[in-house]
């Protein structure tokens, strides 16, 4: 139907244009590289700490019944202390603490150590003098697997550093 | 080249996403948290302390821990907001200048040395996730944060070590995140509804040629999810007082685990309608150990929190009000903060403005999302670029008298492929240059040249011809191929163009108007380059006639001829001339031409015979341009 016009007749250079395109194309592919092994890179981290990830959050939603197991055996009444029943459920107490041992769970270090909000985390501070700060009480006990903290200890603080933790500090009974 | 982090600097926690292979991804700190408290502390062996580290030693040092400093940067001392805060914080706050500092071991620091120690943590973070330097960000704001407040933040990002490329208003990053620029509606009016940790702000924002307009904003700087968990635990330590008798609020331990089980059930109570709060051994006296043990269902959750829910509602109704805006105007409401997440927030919301509003990205997460958007179309990784999946403008090729002619429409869905045979405009033409553009005028030069290319070796014949079979060929990428081939020798060239469908919304809008704006001057100019090729035409056939039937013509009608084509051709040569002077011409000559080669056409009936004129076999078309038909082709769709 139509004719193509015979007064153009040569080809205009397109080179310019295509060189930038090429630059523009070019660092857009960088961009993906660099990106996608950016993903492969944590992908493959993700997955070797998959194993960790997964025990962790396990162990983190477990950690409460372990706590409230605790506290029961805290709460025997006087009457019951030697009661053979009482001790059938401390030996569960054990078992069960020995399985998060074995899974490479570590409970965190607290009285009479130096405060480290890294491993604590503080709810009060007691009166007192010293550039250190000890815990001087556990309120809840925290936990950590391969040095990676899966529930912080929380912990009541006092300033001032305690040679012999045992002797002054309230261990919170 | 690193990236431009885009970072959410909020008054309780901080964000920061990045966009990772043209999608946005939150960038979680070093300690694994999607979130980091905007905390920071000096401790007493003047260690410098960010985030969750810097709030768990909070109760130890609260002199010299710094939360919630975004209260404070830009502002001056005489501010009624810092008088105010002086008297709330356990950190001490002084004249510096003009301006305030905050303390910290003895030493005073600006509040935008302590926002950058904030995002020198997130910078150092974002480096460890991205395995690279980062140097670039974007960096949010309140929308009512004003310059001063804006150029502090600036500041704090360059004592951090980071070129803040833009700040960027909350409301709009979270509108960003939902992809609101890209809204089809002129003047998209939006609400951002944002219940944070311990503010509340809701803006109207006004989306105009992709620039948001903040219109007005407006809020409660002391309501948060904060007060929210207190109603609950309140409550909680109100059931265990009636069921038990005991005051928990000096049992630091009791008090602890029922915050922690208060924020648990507030989050569950969002998907379930009823869960047991169970907590043995909670605390004990003299009779023995307690325990709490209830069940809290979303009626009274929502029957608790009823009134802090009603109190966001004014707000917004002056926000509406100052923008002069109706509830009904409000074409999308975007949430934002963990507490939307509530369906009662979420109900309310929906009283307010009366729809549903937009969910699906973590309200947590949205401004950070947002402001990475925005990072990654500063640094190009995202165009906006229409997704191709029709042509967005018409593609053709231009023809005689500088026309374009199209072969795909625009809005056709692709891959699609579609051919058309043309032929050469001049007689021994030996080459033709194919024009492949786009757009849609209907003049070749009003439109977007993608590339042209020479299909040469043609054999020499009279125009019309040759057979060029010119196929459009677009893919599902949008790459377009053009082939041109000469049936004739089965000679063919093409042309591979990747950025066919590479144009911005604003390219092919701007595109689209001219072509409407133009279109009326363009029709005209096409009618007259028709009416001329048709003119042309006429005068080549008028040409030919002649040569090629010397002998058989008298010499009368053969000045019948000349006159009438020097007639013609005077017209033609007028540059201006109109398309009704042109069609006028054209009939005055194709009138005299029709009885004369009737007459030919007898004469050569007679002597039986054929003409081997191409011409007259189709003569039988009303148009004069009859000879320039070659073929033509359907159009074959391939979905």
């Amino acid at each position: 139907m139509s004719k193509i016009d015979p007064k153009k007749k040569v080809a205009k250079p397109i080179v310019d244009d295509t060189n930038q395109q090429l630059t523009a194309l070019t660092e857009a592919l960088q961009r993906e590289r660099a990106d996608s092994q950016n993903i492969r890179r944590r992908h493959e981290q993700e997955m070797s700490s998959l194993g960790d990830y997964v025990k962790i959050n396990v162990i983190k939603d477990l950690l409460p019944v372990i706590d409230n197991f605790e506290r029961s055996i805290k709460h025997i009444p006087n009457n019951l202390k030697d009661d053979e029943y009482i001790a059938g459920i401390k030996s569960i107490l054990k078992q069960f603490e020995k399985v998060i041992k074995d899974l490479g769970v570590e409970k965190i270090e607290t009285v009479g150590h130096p405060f480290n909000p890294a491993y604590h985390e503080a709810i009060s501070m007691e009166e007192g003098d010293g550039d250190t700060e000890t815990v001087v009480e556990e309120l809840q006990p925290g936990y950590k697997i391969n040095d990676q903290v899966i529930r912080h200890s929380i912990v009541k603080v006092k300033p001032g550093f305690l040679n012999n933790p045992e002797d002054k500090v309230n261990k919170g009974e | 080249m690193g990236k431009i982090i885009g970072i959410d600097l909020g008054t309780t926690n901080s964000a920061m996403a990045v966009m990772q292979a043209g999608k946005s991804e939150i960038i979680a700190n070093s300690e694994g948290a999607r979130t980091t408290p905007s905390v920071v502390a000096i401790n007493k062996n003047k260690e410098r302390l960010v985030g969750q580290v810097a709030r768990r030693q909070a109760v130890t040092n609260g002199e010299n821990t710094i939360y919630e400093v975004k209260r404070l940067i830009g502002r001056r001392f005489e501010d009624k907001e810092i008088q105010k805060d002086i008297k709330l914080m356990p950190y001490s706050i002084v004249k510096a200048g003009e301006g305030v500092k905050v303390t910290m071991a003895g030493k005073d620091y600006s509040s935008e040395e302590v926002s950058a120690m904030i995002l020198s943590k997130l910078k150092a973070d974002a480096e460890a996730f991205l395995g690279e330097p980062v140097t670039e960000a974007v960096i949010t704001v309140p929308a009512y944060f004003n310059d001063s407040q804006r150029q502090a933040t600036k500041d704090a990002g360059k004592i951090a070590g980071l070129e803040v490329k833009r700040i960027i208003n909350e409301p709009t990053a979270a509108a960003l995140a939902y992809g609101l620029d890209k809204a089809d509606k002129k003047d998209e009016k939006i609400a951002v509804y944002d219940l944070g940790g311990g503010t509340f702000d809701v803006s109207i924002l006004e989306l105009g040629d992709g620039v948001f307009e903040v219109k007005s904003t407006n809020g409660d700087t002391h309501l948060g999810g904060a007060d929210f968990d207190r109603v609950i635990v309140n409550y909680l330590i109100a059931e265990f007082k009636s069921e038990q008798g005991i005051d928990l609020t000096g049992d630091k331990t009791a008090m602890q685990r029922l915050r922690d089980e208060a924020e648990k059930a507030k989050i569950e109570l969002s998907t379930t309608n009823e869960v047991d709060i169970n907590l043995p051994f909670l605390t004990a006296d003299a009779n023995g150990p307690k325990h709490f043990e209830h069940k809290l269902t979303r009626a009274k959750l929502e029957q608790l929190v009823g009134d802090l829910v009603e109190k966001t509602k004014e707000p917004c109704m002056k926000a509406l009000k100052d923008a002069g805006l109706k509830a009904s105007d409000i074409n999308a409401v975007v949430l934002v903060g963990g507490m939307t997440r509530m369906p009662i927030v979420q109900e309310k919301v929906k009283e307010i403005f009366g729809q549903e509003p937009m969910m699906g990205v973590n309200p947590d997460e949205v401004v950070a999302v947002g402001a990475a958007i925005q990072g990654g179309v500063l640094q190009g990784d995202v165009k906006d670029v229409l997704l191709l999946d029709v042509t967005p403008l018409s593609l053709g090729i231009e023809t005689m008298g500088g026309v374009m002619t199209k072969l795909i429409e625009r809005n056709t869905t692709i891959p699609s492929s579609k051919s058309e045979v043309f032929s050469t405009a001049a007689d021994n033409q030996p080459q033709v240059e194919i024009h492949v553009l786009q757009g849609e005028r209907e003049m070749s030069e009003g439109n977007k040249s993608l590339g042209r290319f020479v299909l040469d070796g043609i054999a020499s014949a009279p125009r019309g011809v040759p057979q060029i079979e010119v196929t459009f060929n677009i893919d599902a990428n949008g790459i377009l191929n053009v082939t041109a081939k000469d049936k004739g020798t089965s000679k063919e060239q093409s042309i591979t163009i990747s950025g066919s469908g590479n144009l911005s919304k604003d390219d092919v809008e701007k595109m689209t108007k001219e072509a409407e704006a133009h279109a009326e001057e363009d029709k005209k100019k096409k009618e007259s380059v028709d009416a001329r090729n048709i003119l042309d035409n006429a005068l080549y056939q008028a040409n030919k006639m002649v040569s090629d039937n010397k002998d058989k013509i008298s010499e009368e009608d053969v000045k019948t001829i000349n006159d009438a084509v020097e007639e013609a051709k005077k017209v033609s040569e007028k540059a201006d001339a109109d398309k009704e002077t042109l069609e006028k011409a054209g009939k005055t000559l194709s009138d005299v031409l029709m009885p004369i080669g009737s007459k030919l056409y007898e004469a050569a009936s007679k002597e039986e015979k054929p003409t081997d004129q191409p011409e007259s076999e189709e003569s039988k078309s009303d148009e004069p341009l009859e000879g320039e038909v070659v073929d033509e082709e359907k159009p074959e769709d391939k979905k």
